[in-house]
């Protein structure tokens, strides 16, 4: 049978709730309870680092629908530790097939028995392999932030359309019931009229803060292909702190606390304020950046956004959060785990009635979702659009500071207006071989 | 930042920026002061602020005098886009509050960039005596937090004469004042005047951190009288060049104002005068900028490694990015030459590049011909592993900057940054370098720069990128092939479809084609689009590309894209046959509808659900009725998505088709019913109305519950048919439904239904639809009075039913008729009215319910009055109602078994808990409002009728604060104005007297949502302009309290959410 052809399973799992926009009765999906693996959805991981492997891997393994087939990463040792731990799992289901395993990610992306890529890399290398696997006909499910600069979501969206493929982004607040509580509340009109949206994020601590010396030039480990790490960032010495999770501190390769927070906690925020396809018109702030070392994103931020429908969204370093604040009161999700605040007890115990707003979730998690959609072929709750235009907030935030000054932005066009400078800004040169066109 | 933080901040960067020629841009906005304004030609504001405009000054400052002129040249100011940067005036610390004038005038400056400027005097401290600081320092803190309030610095003002004299005693006392709002001001003529033999670069320095405003003039060397030491800018000999220069030195960026106190003459020409002296001391740009080699910040620069501290670079960029457009282009030059040196570092080579490529200006020429003939040697002298350039890149004739970047990437350590910064810099010189890069460079470096021409979508390169394609480099003919994609414009179609590729660069090129084809199809060229995505399509090899040529097509004109996508749903592929079911249904036009549902039957089932989803999406009937074909006849995954589609898509013909599938077990019956509870079609009530009739029983009880959920009050004549004829499924089931559906006018209807004979179930179904008609909307005198007929008819069973129905009328005809039913024989008719009684909607059983309690001989009966009694008292309790717990205490001595005892104490304890948490707080208040108008500012600020004083029409009014609601922020004791009197952005006023048997010190505990004020006997005691949710004893007030009665009042601000206050008074210790 082949396994792409999922809708046709006939068993009903009548488990999942999937939550689409049109809801597709699980039966339909073949929501099998335990498909053969031949008819489940074949993944190729690109990355497994702490998350790729910790929440990735291991959530993709327990959905009885999906099948882990081939695993990438440029560091022979992660590597090796995830081929290990899908071959065991699989063989307490009695199942012999080991995953293959490579180091070069094209290799999954040309693979034809592959159905959907999980890339869980550092932030640098989410765009590049995305769109080549959308080329060769794969949904992707992409870790968060989604890319690196402006450009490079405008591509990666403009390709899943166009490709017609599925596509997730993983930023796990879309599944989180308290931010999608105070979304509901917002958009249903509890608040009245939104006026102001305060999201916070983490602020930068004595890790990214290093001071001079603390990464000095190292020999690069055995297994590991630091030249392929790099990818499209410029040429440097290896050190330790430049890659494995740290990587997010350096500009090269990530936008720091600003992408990678404000991917969660922005996203929250378009998502109440109903502009998850649009962006701010106008964007100023100031951030306090490391003067010394190998690091360079901003430690500290207070970034001021305008849309155009009067909303204002201040972004600041703080305790991960966020408030909306409107005409007639507010909702608050204080941290990341805590429960919705609210300005009154009318507000907090609001009903929202079957006509109101319901936004789109999973509460099984956006790995359940991803493989819901890739069956039914509807969009996922946040696909590459949606992704896209939340990263482009932070790349905002950061190229205003960058720049110190307020910058007009045109959200229909995506370029700022009247500022080559700032224009410029919203890609890079990737370093050969690397680029969007010939990927 | 902590405050001694950013003064360390500070200080470093003063002390990095000290270098003698290392001054920021000189970025001061020029302003004259009042002295310097007025003359007998310009007596009025409006004709000094147009001549001030004129004269090109950026503002004047003012001194504090009437607040209505203050607000009138605001307005003036505004209409030219001018600014008050100071106002000015003296104050005195001995003075026991803050001028009154001077508070108002806050409020009118609020977020504008004025400052107060501070002339501080004191009557009982001598010149420059610390002795004062002990008065001023809380004195000037009053001022800043107030200032801070509404977002205004202060700037003492070192004054000859005043007790605040030198820079250096306000320097003091802003640093003992230690507000981040409070700086000081360097005054030329009075440091002349004070301070004569001070140097001043010292002084300057001393007083950069806090240095907020500075005052200039001309004025002669050792000056003594103020005619010598305030003169026009252009007049005196005195260098204010040098204070300009130290001020630079520091970094000063804050304004700069004129003083003209006593010049006299003609004050346009003192200010024509002095803006000539200005301009002439300012432009000194080229002068300070270009003298930035050679100065330690540049060799800092020059030695940097990467992981090396990077401040240097970021005082490089504030520079580059506070300058002038020609301060920026002589810093370029320096930057250029300093790429050019052998001492440059490589890292450090590749941050100047970065800072070029986003700073540079392309047009810029090299400041000095003998630098740029330096430079142009130094570049081209041997460093690190460069390699030789094909061409001989362009210096001469281009722009030195983007020349000096093409040179740059022959050197592989810095390749890529030269790169990136062309690719940044607009202009035809880069796109012109960038083509010239093709010819000298290959392999990866070569597919770097390829890229970037692709990005930068240069037409001009297309020849090249062509012939590159060509090459036997297989990455560099990719990116070539790529980057004409990149291009999208028709000469790039040209080439790719001309150019001669081995086979295994096909997927590649029609990539790049369709790349190509988006763009044309967006920029307006969609037949030539058109032509290419129709060959990929049909032609293009992969099923990925297929799919993407379609979604191409599906984007073309709509006939065009609905015959595309149309044909494309024939594919034998399942990608794109699905592809094709996803697009059709977002495609305009009402024949979209038609042909999904000609198409459905025959489609591929996956491709049948992804269009069933997408037509349901789409909200569009045209194809209901292949919809339900596949609800009917589908395969077990389509029938699913069909059944779910037709409810928002079906009508009253799909009724029977969903009716019947309702009947299945599982996920089909479970999504059946609900979509006949979705359909909203003309017609579709009266087809389901008809199928409460006929057909099968189970059919019909089925239906029952669907016309129930759908809300069908049209349905309650039929289902009271079905409860007197059906049998007992139907019965029930319509009973059901009846609960629903029935209003106050079907009640009748309802009595009827008595008599007839049914289940205790259904009995007790019929007994809710009864009371809950009640419930929903009361009932008539005449029903009463029909109902009262009926108990006296109907036989014991049936009686329970209308003694409970009348039980919630709590009208005085149903009160008798319940209590004569206590007398009668049938145990269950008693227990029926004490229940009623016992539920009655005010207290006026009581007694009864007592007595029966105390005295009735059955058992039974007595236990279900006691429960009865004992719960009527507990609700009519509330906070303020102390009558009601000795009641309930007592209520305990006649109670028949220990567990009514227990019952009774049980409920005592709740009580008391509830008497706890009013917590002291005072309950009795009347209540004046509520008063509306303005922000939140001007419902703070404004005085309502209840606090003008001898105001005597103020309607004041009782309000019962116990009564509730309560919520989980406003508790019994708290005043829920929510409740009281709602709504948004108003105040409301409360007051009530305390009363106190001597005279004493206490606190008063307050708390509101949201600000509050507080008048006790008639004097303001509390004011807390705030936003927040109520938190009872939040602000805590020390009051003073009279003998007797002492009147309280307090204002409420409502902004929004919830409105609450409390106030108690607590003992002092």
């Amino acid at each position: 049978m082949n396994r792409r052809r999922f809708l046709r399973t006939t068993l009903a799992a009548g488990t999942a709730a999937i939550g689409l926009p049109v809801i597709i009765p699980a039966r339909a999906l073949g929501n099998d309870s335990s498909p053969s693996p031949g008819n489940r959805i074949a993944l190729g991981f690109i990355g497994l680092g702490g998350h790729g492997v910790g929440v990735n891997l291991n959530s993709f393994l327990h959905q009885p629908d999906a099948q882990v087939v081939a695993l990438c990463d440029v560091d022979a040792n992660r590597l090796k530790s995830a081929a290990e731990r899908t071959q065991q799992h699989y063989s307490r289901q009695g199942q012999s097939e080991r995953p293959v395993t490579t180091g070069d990610w094209r290799e999954i992306v040309a693979r034809d028995d592959i159905d959907a890529v999980v890339v869980s890399t550092p932030d640098h290398w989410h765009v590049l392999p995305a769109i080549a696997a959308a080329r060769a006909g794969k949904d992707v499910f992409c870790e968060k932030p989604l890319t690196l600069t402006i450009h490079e979501g405008r591509v990666l969206s403009d390709t899943m359309r166009q490709y017609g493929r599925i596509f997730q982004t993983a930023s796990e607040n879309r599944s989180k019931g308290n931010f999608l509580r105070a979304c509901e509340l917002v958009r249903n009109g509890r608040i009245g009229k939104l006026h102001t949206i305060r999201a916070e994020l983490p602020q930068g601590g004595s890790r990214q803060n290093v001071g001079p010396q603390a990464h000095p030039p190292q020999p690069v480990p055995d297994g590991f292909d630091y030249d392929m790490w790099l990818g499209q960032a410029p040429e440097a010495p290896y050190t330790r702190g430049r890659c494995h999770f740290d990587f997010r501190w350096i500009f090269d390769y990530s936008g720091g606390l600003m992408t990678d927070w404000g991917a969660h906690i922005n996203d929250v925020a378009q998502w109440g304020n109903d502009t998850e396809h649009s962006g701010p018109v106008s964007v100023e702030g100031h951030g306090v950046f490391p003067q010394d070392g190998l690091y360079n994103t901003a430690l500290t931020f207070d970034v001021l956004y305008e849309y155009a429908n009067g909303v204002k969204l201040s972004c600041k370093s703080g305790v991960p959060g966020i408030r909306f604040e409107g005409d007639e009161g507010w909702v608050h999700v204080p941290n990341w785990e805590a429960a919705v605040q609210a300005s009154s007890e009318e507000i907090l115990h609001s009903v929202i009635g079957p006509d109101e707003i319901h936004l789109r979730t999973c509460k099984d998690r956006e790995h359940r979702d991803f493989l819901n959609c890739v069956k039914s072929r509807q969009p996922t709750y946040a696909p590459a659009e949606v992704g896209h235009r939340t990263a482009t907030i932070c790349h905002l935030g950061n190229i205003a500071m960058l720049l110190g000054r307020k910058l007009r932005w045109n959200p229909d066009n995506e370029s700022f207006l009247d500022d080559d400078q700032a224009n410029a800004m919203r890609s890079r040169a990737m370093r050969a071989p690397w680029s969007l066109s010939a990927v | 930042m902590n405050r001694l933080l950013m003064l360390i901040s500070l200080l470093a960067v003063s002390v990095l920026l000290s270098a003698p020629v290392a001054g920021a841009r000189q970025a001061n906005e020029f302003f004259a002061m009042d002295t310097a304004i007025g003359d007998a030609k310009h007596r009025t504001r409006e004709s000094q602020v147009k001549m001030v405009a004129e004269l090109g000054y950026d503002g004047i400052s003012l001194g504090l005098g009437n607040i209505a002129d203050l607000k009138d040249t605001l307005r003036l100011l505004d209409a030219k886009k001018l600014k008050l940067y100071a106002i000015y005036l003296t104050v005195s610390v001995d003075a026991e509050q803050i001028p009154g004038n001077l508070v108002e005038a806050m409020t009118v400056l609020k977020g504008r960039v004025s400052c107060l400027w501070l002339a501080v005097n004191s009557s009982s401290s001598r010149f420059s005596s610390p002795i004062g600081d002990l008065l001023a320092v809380p004195y000037l803190r009053e001022i800043a937090d107030l200032a801070a309030k509404n977002k205004l610095r202060v700037a003492l003002y070192p004054h000859a004469g005043s007790w605040i004299e030198r820079v250096e005693d306000g320097l003091r006392v802003a640093e003992k004042v230690n507000r981040p709002n409070v700086g000081v001001t360097f005054n030329l003529c009075h440091w002349l005047k004070v301070s004569p033999n001070q140097d001043l670069v010292t002084i300057i320095r001393k007083a950069a951190p806090l240095l907020t405003m500075v005052s200039i003039n001309g004025a002669d060397r050792g000056g003594k009288d103020w005619k010598q030491l305030i003169q026009r800018l252009d007049r005196g000999n005195y260098d204010v060049g040098k204070v300009m220069a130290a001020l630079k030195d520091v970094g000063y960026k804050g304004p700069v104002g004129f003083q003209g106190f006593g010049i006299g003459g003609d004050a346009h020409a003192n200010l024509a005068g002095t803006m000539d002296a200005w301009r002439k001391l300012t432009p000194a740009a080229p002068s300070w900028e270009g003298e930035l080699l050679g100065t330690d910040l540049m060799k800092e620069i020059a030695s940097y490694k990467a992981g090396g501290s990077r401040k240097a670079f970021t005082v490089l960029e504030e520079r580059l990015r506070d300058a002038r457009p020609e301060g920026r282009d002589i810093i370029q030059g320096k930057l250029l030459d300093m790429l050019a040196s052998k001492k440059t570092t490589p890292d450090a080579k590749c941050r100047l590049i970065g800072l070029l490529g986003k700073w540079g200006n392309v047009s810029a020429r090299h400041p000095t011909t003998s630098v740029r003939a330096e430079r142009k040697r130094s570049l081209f002298m041997p460093f690190g592993k460069r390699r030789a350039p094909v061409n001989t890149p362009k210096t001469d004739d281009g722009s030195p900057l983007v020349s000096t970047l093409a040179s740059l990437m022959d050197e592989p350590a810095t390749f890529h940054a030269a790169l990136e910064a062309l690719r940044s810099l607009p202009g035809p010189e880069s796109e012109g370098e960038l083509r010239a890069a093709m010819a000298r460079f290959k392999g990866d470096e070569l597919v770097g720069v390829i890229n970037v021409v692709g990005e930068r979508r240069d037409g001009q390169a297309v020849d090249k990128l062509a012939a590159l394609a060509g090459s036997q480099d297989t990455t560099v003919v990719c990116a070539a092939v790529g980057a004409l994609g990149s291009m999208g414009s028709e000469t790039a179609l040209a080439a790719l479809k001309e150019i001669r590729l081995p086979k295994e660069f096909t997927v590649a090129r029609t990539h790049a084609r369709l790349a190509c084809a988006n763009r044309l199809l967006v920029g307006g060229a969609r037949q030539k689009a058109q032509r290419v995505l129709e060959d990929v399509y049909a032609n293009g090899g992969t099923t990925a590309l297929r799919v993407a040529a379609l979604d191409g097509l599906a984007r073309l004109d709509n006939a065009v894209a609905v015959k595309s996508v149309i044909a494309a749903l024939d594919s034998k592929s399942r990608e794109i046959c699905l592809a094709a079911a996803g697009l059709l249904v977002k495609l305009n036009g009402s024949e979209v509808a038609r042909i999904a549902g000609e198409r459905l039957p025959s489609l591929h089932e996956d491709a049948q659900i992804v269009l069933l989803a997408g037509l349901e999406q789409r909200g569009d009937r045209g194809a209901a009725d292949a919809v339900a074909k596949l609800a009917r006849d589908g395969t077990n995954a389509v029938d699913l998505v069909a059944i779910r589609a037709l409810g928002g898509l079906g009508g009253p013909t799909h009724v029977a088709l969903l009716e019947q599938r309702m009947l299945e077990e599982g996920e089909p019956g479970k999504l059946s019913r609900e979509s006949l509870c979705r359909l909203d079609a003309p017609g579709v009530g009266p087809a389901i109305l008809a199928r409460l009739s006929g057909g099968q029983v189970t059919n019909r009880c089925e239906m029952m519950g669907v016309v129930a959920d759908r809300g069908m009050s049209e349905a309650v004549p039929s289902l009271i048919g079905a409860v007197r004829k059906g049998g007992d499924e139907e019965r029930s089931a319509a009973l059901r439904a009846l609960r629903a559906l029935v209003t106050n006018e079907h009640l009748d209807d309802l009595v009827d239904l008595l008599p007839v004979e049914m289940t205790e179930s259904d009995r007790s179904r019929l007994t809710a639809a009864m009371k809950a008609i009640v419930a929903k909307a009361g009932v008539t005198d005449k029903q009463i009075e029909r109902l009262i007929a009926v108990l006296n008819k109907i036989d014991s069973t049936t009686k329970p039913v209308v003694i409970e129905v009348l039980g919630r009328s709590g009208t005085d005809r149903a009160f008798g008729a319940i209590k004569e039913s206590l007398d009668s024989k049938v145990v269950e008719v008693r227990k029926a009215a004490i229940r009623a009684l016992s539920d009655w909607p005010t207290t006026k059983p009581l007694p009864l319910l007592r007595d029966m309690a105390r005295d009735d001989p059955d058992m039974v009966a007595g236990v279900l009055a006691f429960r009865g009694y004992v719960d009527m008292l507990v609700r009519d309790f509330s906070p303020g109602n102390d009558r009601v717990l000795p009641k309930v205490e007592a209520a305990a001595e006649f109670a028949r078994r220990p567990e009514d005892k227990q019952f009774v104490l049980q409920k005592v304890k709740n009580l008391q808990n509830a008497v706890k948490e009013i917590g002291g707080c005072i309950c009795t208040w009347e209540l004046a409002g509520p008063y509306s108008g303005g922000n939140r500012q001007s419902l703070f600020n404004t005085a309502f009728p209840p606090e003008q004083d001898g105001n005597t029409e103020v309607e004041w009014r009782s309000i019962d604060t116990l009564a509730g609601p309560f919520t989980k922020l406003l508790r019994p004791g708290d005043i829920n104005l929510t409740a009281i009197v709602g709504g948004n952005n108003r105040v409301a006023y409360l007051r009530t007297r305390v009363f106190s048997t001597t005279e004493r010190d206490a606190i008063l505990e307050l708390g509101s949502d949201d600000g509050i004020k507080a008048w006790l006997n008639g004097e303001a005691i509390w004011s807390n302009d705030i936003v927040t949710a109520h938190k009872r004893g939040r602000d805590k007030v020390n009051v003073r309290l009279m003998k007797g009665t002492n009147d309280l009042m307090l204002k409420i601000i409502q902004l929004g959410g919830e409105w609450g206050a409390s106030a108690r008074v607590v003992e002092k210790q």
